[in-house]
């Protein structure tokens, strides 16, 4: 399949566009963060302690924080967080993941006995529990709630993984490559590799939804992002107390985790549309 | 007494000018059964097959499905590792080769698949497939042999930069051909290399694969099913049932004196493209063929042989050379005749 | 004979991303009453498309105009609920893979009653004994054993055999075989053929065969229709087809099939099939013909009667519409 075509199909979703536009949205605002927050300092933890919990009004849109912080600059701040903790924990995950499950996919035998066990234990546990878990055990802040997220995780793409390898090495290519003598290493990485993974990407980025979600959960229980920086779920979870009186305080950070899943959700539904060609067909 | 002659005489009686010597081969896939007790069957593909074949030969294998046919192309070449037998190349014992003594013979011996689609890598270029045995073998001058190959297989430069699912199936055939041709091979395996083609493509690929064993004196084992394309290009066949050999004889023997009434069958089943010859009215065919999990005893062809007797539901025959080189698997080969 | 299904100047598009693909261009031929027509072409000629819109079971994307008359009334005028009335019991189909048209879960007896009570409104039991009745007319001796079985316990002609005892369950005048043979050993495949023609002449039910095989079509067709690229460029008898073959398509086509009775050298037809997305022009063969001349990238050549029986679609015997 050529890129155009793959570009093509996208574009004929309208909601795999309304996804993708609310990605790349979201991508600006993370990076011109400092730009677009109107109180950039407020959004990295200064208080503001004389404007303590204004409804939204035309200087603070969002309203403002117990701490009288500008909730949209947090919120514009958050976008930051959000999308580095849902793009390492994928990251983390995929690489761990996939490289076991092509290693056991592809050799089969003993090593690909082990291999499983070990992910069927992991596979055991509620993926949330045993990330608290993980995340107790390591201790509160970001990089080790992206480890323990990534941990809970990867069993996922190993499964995937192994079952695509499985397939592709039965391919008359793989074997061809087996016939000219080329070593299983690179047949892994040059042909099983990259035919395994479409359906792969597809999880992938409906994940990058469930992760920045999973974060969310970990900092909302204290166990993630610590305050004060600018992160939603952690914001929601400050927020929840006031929620009675002060509705603006969870309710906007919530809202952005929401649209964020959102979009991640869409945009998997259209990779996977333009990866499965039983569903490409149906668009014709 | 000349001595040059005698020496001539013990070289060539000690086998060279043949390239491929195939002696009891057998492969043997386990099957299990049942989900609590497991029962392991044996699948027996191919049992106890020897065959030869000479410098610069074709040598066409066919049978239906289940025969065991493609399964003898690959243990040859130890893409599976035999149960048993043994396979020898140019003398070289291929079947008692380790791993790496095997990845030096490999250039030499290669294999073509029957779907052009799935034999190449879809997400590399036709250059990078191309060049994929030669730069694992350290060549140098990788793009003027790309090149070089394109050419010989009827391609052009501009195939180079496509992918396998720009170019039509023909094409791609041309390009797993190249590949295959990359390392100068001597043996190539042909594994219906074109019944996913139009017959008018076929045509094309077919004289191709004949020039080229021309110019490269290339040795092939051609496996099909169609018996108008292995009588096309086969110099010597050997017909399959069921994962034994059942007749081998040249192409003018076997096709013109079938001698196995399986072979019979199966000649006298083939759509003739004249309405004239109509096959439909000749020889009936009896039964299908039984599943090669559970052979039949005796002559594995006896319960769809109309010469069935009971001694080829007991015994299995031998396989009695007829006239010279035309080799038959059959109680009764003299009684048929 | 009475012609039982005439289709005039088909044409059929289908929409797709990459633009409209003209697959059929102008389909003109006609079935009569107990024939076996044969449909031959290579890959992507419109042969099997030639089939499912007869049936009406083409899908949305494409465009279809021309008439296909059945029993002299159009099937492409006719509503939804009565084509249903039509598909399996006056026009059935058997496919290439008779494993993909049987459901895996059910046993054969459920798919088969259930396809004999839809169209025959009979009882149960009923129904029980003209299935067992059918499965021995299609030459399987122990219909009680089938009827029990799973499809995947059954071999491929056994699968086949039983599609075609379905197809046949009401009686059909038209019997359209796409491929019925293609995923079959050749001596299953000679068993096939031989229950086609012998069905055909205990019933006297018209088939449309489609097959790519030239001994296919040589084994059991009585007039022959080859296709090329969306048109149909010649249709005679088969003996006069193969004897006489008009056009240089059909001359090509005849002399690239290796014949196992012999060894006769193959002329391959140079280039290969061409994208409908984008047909040549005029014939849609030229830039495959060894005779192309000037005319033949501007018109299209019409088909016409050269000898009697005989059509063909070609400048080089004049006729048609030649300007």
């Amino acid at each position: 399949m050529r890129k155009e075509e793959t570009i093509k199909i996208l574009l004929r979703n309208k909601l795999s566009i309304v996804g993708l536009s609310i990605i790349v949205a979201l991508i600006i605002i993370a990076i011109l963060a400092s730009v677009l927050a109107p109180y950039p300092d407020q959004a990295l933890g200064e208080p503001n302690l004389k404007e303590r919990l204004q409804p939204p009004s035309r200087i603070h849109p969002f309203g403002t924080d117990h701490l009288g912080r500008d909730i949209l600059s947090r919120v514009i701040y958050g976008a930051r967080t959000s999308l580095v903790v849902g793009f390492s924990v994928v990251l983390l995950a995929l690489l761990i993941g996939v490289s076991l499950g092509l290693i056991a996919g592809y050799f089969g035998g003993k090593v690909d006995l082990i291999i499983m066990r070990i992910t069927d234990i992991f596979l055991a546990f509620p993926p949330l529990l045993l990330a608290l878990l993980i995340a107790t055990t390591l201790g509160r802040g970001m990089l080790n709630a992206i480890l323990a997220l990534a941990i809970s995780w990867w069993p996922w793409y190993t499964r995937l993984a192994r079952g695509m390898a499985i397939s592709v090495k039965e391919r008359p290519y793989v074997e061809a490559s087996r016939a000219m003598g080329i070593s299983d290493w690179k047949i892994m990485i040059r042909h099983v590799l990259p035919n395994s993974l479409s359906p792969i990407i597809v999880q992938a980025t409906m994940d990058m939804g469930s992760a920045i979600l999973e974060a969310a959960a970990l900092s909302f229980l204290g166990l993630g992002v610590q305050p004060p920086t600018p992160d939603w779920g952690l914001m929601v979870s400050e927020g929840k107390n006031y929620f009675l009186n002060y509705w603006w305080y969870p309710v906007f950070p919530g809202l952005a985790i929401f649209i964020t899943v959102m979009a991640f959700n869409l945009l998997g539904d259209a990779v996977r549309e333009v990866i499965d060609p039983r569903l490409r067909r149906r668009l014709l | 007494m000349n001595i040059l002659q005698g020496i001539l005489w013990l070289v060539t009686s000690m086998g060279v000018g043949t390239v491929i010597r195939v002696e009891h081969l057998k492969k043997y896939f386990p099957i299990t059964h049942g989900f609590i007790r497991k029962k392991i069957i044996w699948l027996k593909a191919v049992d106890d097959v020897s065959f030869e074949i000479k410098d610069g030969e074709t040598f066409g294998l066919v049978g239906e499905s289940g025969s065991g046919k493609s399964t003898t192309g690959r243990t040859i070449l130890r893409l599976y590792e035999p149960t048993g037998g043994k396979v020898y190349f140019n003398d070289i014992e291929v079947t008692a080769l380790s791993k790496q003594e095997l990845k030096e013979l490999r250039p030499k011996m290669q294999i073509i698949y029957q779907d052009p689609y799935s034999s190449l890598n879809p997400r590399l270029t036709i250059f990078d497939i191309i060049a994929e045995p030669l730069r694992e073998y350290g060549h140098e001058n990788v793009e003027d042999t790309v090149l070089e190959l394109l050419e010989a297989v009827g391609l052009s430069e501009e195939h180079a930069k496509k992918y396998p699912d720009e170019i039509s199936g023909g094409q791609c055939q041309r390009v797993a051909i190249a590949r295959a041709l990359a390392l100068n091979p001597e043996f190539l395996v042909l594994d219906e290399p074109t019944s996913a083609l139009d017959v008018s493509v076929q045509a094309q690929v077919l004289n191709l694969l004949g020039r080229l064993q021309k110019e490269r004196n290339l040795t092939y084992l051609f496996i099909s099913h169609d018996l108008g394309v292995v009588r096309y290009l086969a110099d010597r066949v050997g017909v399959m049932y069921l994962g034994k050999l059942v007749e081998i004889g040249t192409i003018e023997q076997v096709f013109d004196n079938p001698a196995h009434p399986y072979t019979r069958m199966l000649l006298s089943s083939i759509p003739v493209p004249d309405p004239k010859a109509r096959a439909i009215r000749k020889e009936k065919v009896i039964g299908e063929i039984p599943s090669p999990l559970h052979p039949p005893s005796g002559c594995r062809f006896h319960t769809r042989c109309p010469y069935a007797r009971e001694i080829c539901r007991k015994e299995e025959p031998a396989m009695i050379e007829l006239e010279k080189g035309h080799f038959v698997r059959c109680h009764f080969v003299g009684e048929l005749q | 004979m009475k012609k039982l299904l005439e289709i005039h100047d088909l044409y059929i598009n289908f929409k797709t991303l990459w633009g409209v693909a003209k697959v059929l261009n102008g389909v003109s031929f006609d079935i009569k009453e107990g024939e076996i027509f044969g449909l031959v072409g290579e890959t992507g000629c419109g042969k099997s498309v030639t089939a499912l819109s007869i049936l009406r079971l083409l899908p949305p994307n494409a465009e279809i105009s021309g008439k296909i008359l059945f029993k002299g009334k159009n099937l492409l005028e006719k509503s939804e609920e009565d084509m249903r009335k039509i598909r399996g019991k006056e026009i059935s189909i058997i496919f290439q893979d008779p494993m993909t048209s049987l459901n895996p879960l059910f046993k054969v007896r459920d798919q088969m009653l259930d396809i004999i009570e839809l169209h025959e409104g009979l009882s149960r039991e009923e129904a029980e004994k003209h299935a067992e009745k059918l499965l021995k007319a299609v030459g399987l001796s122990d219909p009680e054993r089938i009827l029990n079985s799973y499809p995947h316990e059954l071999s491929g002609g056994m699968r086949q055999r039983i599609m075609i005892a379905m197809a046949l369950s009401s009686n059909p005048f038209l019997l359209i075989a796409d491929e019925p043979t293609t995923a079959l050993d050749v001596t299953i495949q000679k068993q096939i053929l031989e229950l086609i023609l012998d069905l055909r002449n205990r019933y006297n039910f018209s088939v449309l065969l489609i097959t790519h095989d030239l001994g296919v079509v040589a084994e059991v067709c009585d007039r022959v229709g080859v296709m090329y690229a969306g048109n149909i460029v010649e249709i005679a008898p088969t003996e006069e087809l193969f004897e006489n073959p008009l056009h240089p398509y059909t001359q090509g086509l005849l002399s690239v099939v290796p014949d196992p009775r012999t060894k006769k050298p193959l002329k391959p037809l140079k280039g290969s099939v061409p994208s409908l997305l984008n047909p040549p022009s005029g014939c849609r063969f030229h830039p495959r013909c060894i005779y192309a001349k000037d005319i033949c990238k501007r018109a299209k050549p019409e088909l016409h009667e050269h000898s009697p029986g005989h059509f063909v679609a070609c400048h080089l015997y004049g006729g048609g519409n030649c300007d």
